[in-house]
């Protein structure tokens, strides 16, 4: 029973990190950028929607897409004013990773100012709790996985079936012929951080949907939860790491039936790393990332 | 509990001076140069709201002091961050360059690390900041204002078992220092009284979701739950317990009676029972009433958190034991503490024992409609 | 002020040594990883575990803190190092969670979060080392004996492979050179240099805690190189220098101090995107600059 409950809620968590690994995949897959800066993303859109829903007075959907717009702008705005500028001046990768940390710790701690070091949490009236004998299953935690899983498809339909998707798509190890069939590669990669960064609303607001708080500490969390993700699914495939996200979330919170539950995390984790020891291609991946970083 | 204000005028400032220069005692000790008490407390980042609650606290009683005449005080503060490292450094900063006479810090780690550097410069620590049993005797120069948390918990643990009536409960704790003491306190008192734990569930610090820890609790059906966590994680936890578990109260401690937890939590709050030193802002006794009536001109709000009356207190005791003493800190300044014993606090009194710690009134109480509602005070 | 300023360069020293370790790692070997506080962590508790249990002192505790910090090097970088740079980075980034998870849960051992006091302070020749200055003088030398040790590698032939792999590893390899031991024998040393600084950290301020060693204390780690300049040793030293006095210096303002913490991590976010688009290679001028 317990089990079965442990199972709901890794399903519900496994949604959001299906989001954040499908968002930090599409990012590094197609540019090989390491962009710790989502994490501040990720924190500025999640306080958009908490500020378009307590002081803008906004419905949440309505707060959530305007959350949305500002992180897809956020990601353009890093790939075009961050990582280019500092590519063309030649910069190494411990620059752009530190240019890119530099930015997380602003962003994070603009947003400790402006709205204090405790988190929030949003009210959002979903559907009432179901109980299925001793298994309960929240509002949230109903509307996550289903609206995750809209939100999976869709993308996947936009990557799969739209030319732009599957040009995008090419960028990962084709970037080549992808230049020489005269395809703008740089506007792609805008578009490719415009839409990896607007899914991170989307988990944030899943988050919230289900009670949990927003804090303004959890970027970095979101970044290695979407790394970890990715690596997990396989670095060339995107898609992979959606279903990696899932499987980690409930992985995660099945560890939690047979430890402590402070050991979930680290297992998880340890469990991940010694996988892709094994196979270093992960889940759904076809070859291994280029060696120099 | 005798007014601070009517004690100060016993002794006018003109024989005490004469006293010290008869005394030949060094010039710090002289009336009309203040006495530095530095507060190494954490004033950014997450808990900063205790550590302002102290200072400000502290720099009331050192204003009240000041306007009935007799020694100065002056506070300075030094931001710790509640890291042992900052601690450190603060720590060397204020005895160092502004040579404070006394010094109040909180926080277990940051203790942990200054107590043996208090004692080896012979400085008084007091702590008014950290809650952790293994504070007490942690310096042979440091005493704890601050109700340390065994009393605390005892007191719920016994009164959840008599009078609620609990025979099972889980705990749901932050996986730090405070969270890992208080539940591991609360279980312990609880068995003590004839209960049992059925099981015990941490959460890492800045936790945003709780689902896991809160459906193992459910599946062992507890009568109650007690929940421990710091500002950022308290109201979220409360309020995911309340979605997950909706039939089973809630207990919880000191922390809950603040603005930010209230705010967060929303009605979620309501029906929680917890303990916390008897502070009652609304007391008509003549000595708080006058505290409450200066924090508020200060501050514009009503001093609600037990943590400004600890800060109060500590500068208080401090105040006392010097103006017996002529104005000497260091060894002196330890001895007559410990010869005194007994200090009249805006909280309770205070009573130290040998270990430097303090026995206060822990008031039991419940929130209501948002009020925080006493139901009984125990006495140590 | 003079001992508080002598104590605020012990710390500046201690993390010089790591920031220097760090620097063998990214500046010479070209490996970019996010565990050094991780490593530190195990240095500091490995002294301190050996101290409280079995008595041991600083000497005994810091030499076990060198080879702790090598030895979870070598776990990391093994696995690591025969897939890629980019697995180095998760791998790294994963295993700081995972130790500070230990360091943090295992309380039987470490002391869970209450940390472990009363760590003995080092003895000289059969004097106790108290003073902030004596510290400095101790620290200072063994500090310099460390990076004298790191700077001899770094110009040896062993240095000048490093140098080789960091430009481009196809070359060292296609010469026949073994490449993938000679990063795990780079990450050895920088881990057992973050160790040794640990066990100095341990010794000083006397208790240990978690919190010291989580991914924000890495995060500070790669600052200071990035600022001193990568790829020149004493360059990451400056940058450790600017990164601790700098907050110290802050104290002095007269600012509100719910205002002051979040500012003073603005300032440092700031400072670090200020060098990255101004002056990658740091104040040393490293390589941070052309790839």
């Amino acid at each position: 029973m317990l089990f079965v409950q442990l199972l709901v809620n890794g399903i519900f968590a496994g949604s959001i990190y299906a989001l954040l690994g499908l968002s930090f995949a599409t990012i590094f897959s197609t540019t090989k950028i390491w962009h710790f800066a989502q994490g501040a993303v990720y924190t500025l859109g999640a306080y958009v929607i908490l500020a378009a829903s307590l002081y803008g007075k906004l419905p949440f959907a309505l707060a959530t897409a305007l959350g949305i717009a500002a992180a897809a702008v956020l990601g353009v705005l890093s790939i075009v004013a961050l990582y280019r500028p500092l590519q063309r001046r030649g910069a190494s990768s411990l620059v752009m990773v530190m240019a890119s940390l530099g930015a997380m710790v602003i962003a994070d701690n603009l947003v400790v100012l402006g709205f204090g070091p405790t988190g929030y949490s949003i009210d959002v009236s979903v559907p009432a709790t179901l109980s299925f004998g001793p298994v309960l299953l929240t509002g949230g935690q109903m509307v996550a996985p289903v609206a995750a899983t809209i939100v999976v498809a869709l993308y996947l339909w936009f990557l799969f079936r739209s030319v732009h998707g599957r040009r995008m798509r090419a960028l990962i190890d084709n970037e080549e012929l992808l230049l020489l069939n005269g395809v703008d590669t740089g506007r792609l990669k805008m578009l490719a951080f415009a839409i990896g960064s607007a899914l991170l609303p989307c988990a944030a607001a899943l988050s919230i949907v289900s009670g949990s708080g927003i804090s303004p500490y959890f970027g970095i969390q979101a970044v290695l939860t979407g790394a970890m993700a990715m690596f997990f699914g396989g670095v060339d495939s995107i898609e992979g790491a959606a279903v990696a996200g899932l499987a980690l979330g409930i992985i995660e919170s099945l560890a939690a039936f047979i430890l402590p539950t402070e050991w979930q995390t680290a297992v998880t984790y340890a469990l991940i790393l010694l996988f892709l020891m094994v196979k270093p291609t992960g889940l759904f991946g076809r070859s291994l990332p280029k060696t120099t970083l | 509990m005798t007014s601070p204000i009517k004690r100060r005028g016993i002794l006018s400032t003109g024989l005490v001076s004469a006293a010290l220069l008869a005394c030949g005692l060094p010039a710090s000790a002289q009336s009309d140069k203040p006495v530095k008490i530095g507060a190494l407390l954490g004033l950014s980042g997450l808990g900063s709201q205790i550590g302002q609650w102290i200072v400000n606290g502290a720099e009331i009683a050192a204003e009240q002091l000041a306007a009935s005449g007799g020694q100065k005080f002056t506070i300075v503060a030094e931001d710790s961050q509640w890291i042992p490292q900052k601690g450190v450094e603060g720590f060397n900063k204020l005895t160092n360059v502004d040579k404070v006479d006394v010094l109040l810090s909180g926080g277990s780690s940051v203790m942990q690390a200054i107590a043996p550097m208090a004692d080896e410069r012979k400085l008084v620590l007091v702590n008014v900041g950290a809650q952790s049993p293994n504070m007490a005797g942690i310096g042979k120069f440091t005493f704890s204002a601050m109700q340390l948390s065994d009393f605390d918990t005892s007191v719920l643990a016994k009164y959840a078992y008599n009078t609620l009536k609990y025979r099972k409960i889980a705990t749901l704790y932050v996986n730090n220092d405070t969270g890992k003491f208080n539940q591991a306190a609360l279980a312990d008192f609880f068995k003590a009284a004839g209960g049992t734990v059925t099981t015990q569930e941490a959460f890492k610090s800045n936790e945003t979701n709780y689902g896991v820890q809160i459906a193992k609790i459910r599946s062992t059906s507890p009568d109650a739950i007690y929940v421990v966590g710091t500002p950022a994680e308290l109201p979220f936890a409360v309020k995911q317990v309340r979605q997950f578990a909706p039939k089973v109260p809630v207990l919880s401690y000191a922390a809950v009676e603040s603005k930010d937890f209230m705010t967060a939590a929303g009605d979620s709050a309501n029906d929680i029972v917890y303990t916390t030193t008897a502070f009652d802002p609304d007391s008509k006794d003549p000595a708080v009433m006058s505290f409450v009536k200066a924090y508020e001109a200060k501050y514009k709000e009503k001093p609600t958190s037990p943590y400004i009356g600890y800060g109060y207190d500590a500068v208080m005791i401090v105040a006392q034991a010097m103006k017996q003493n002529g104005g000497a800190s260091g060894e002196p300044l330890r001895a007559r503490i410990y010869s005194i014993r007994r200090f009249p606090g805006i909280m309770g009194e205070n009573v130290f024992r040998d270990d430097g710690t303090v026995a206060k009134d822990i008031a039991v109480r419940k929130i209501e409609g948002g009020v925080f509602k006493t139901i009984t005070v125990v006495k140590p | 002020m003079t001992t508080y300023i002598v104590g605020v360069l012990v710390v500046v020293v201690i993390f010089g040594l790591l920031a220097v370790s760090l620097d063998l790692l990214i500046g010479y070997t070209g490996l970019f990883t996010i565990v050094h506080g991780a490593l530190f962590g195990m240095g500091a508790y490995t002294s301190a575990i050996l101290a409280k249990s079995l008595g041991f002192g600083f000497w005994g505790g810091s030499l076990a803190a060198m080879v702790a910090g090598g030895l979870i090097s070598l776990l990391i970088a093994i696995p690591s190092l025969r897939v890629s740079g980019h697995y180095l980075v998760l791998a790294s980034f994963g295993v700081q969670e995972v130790l500070h998870a230990l360091y943090l849960n295992l309380d039987g051992i470490t002391g869970g979060p209450a940390g472990m006091r009363g760590i003995p302070r080092p003895r000289l020749f059969g004097t106790e080392i108290t003073s902030n200055t004596s510290y400095l003088m101790l620290y200072s030398v063994l500090s310099a004996l460390v990076i004298l040790f790191i700077l001899v590698l770094v110009r040896s032939p062993f240095g000048l492979l490093l140098k080789a792999i960091r430009e481009d590893e196809l070359v060292p390899q296609a010469l026949g050179k073994p490449v993938v031991a000679l990063k795990i024998k780079a990450f050895m040393v920088s881990g057992a240099a973050a160790g040794f600084a640990g066990a100095m950290y341990a010794h000083y301020i006397t208790f240990v805690s978690p919190e010291t060693f989580d991914v924000h204390a890495s995060i500070l780690i790669l600052s200071m190189v990035l600022i001193g300049g990568m790829g020149t040793l004493w360059g990451p030293f400056l940058g450790a220098v600017v990164l601790v006095v700098l907050p110290e210096a802050l104290r002095f303002l007269p600012l509100d101090s719910a205002t002051l913490g979040p500012l003073r991590q603005v300032v440092y976010g700031m400072v670090l995107m200020v060098f990255c688009f101004v002056r990658p290679r740091g104040l040393a001028g490293g390589r941070g600059g052309i790839e």
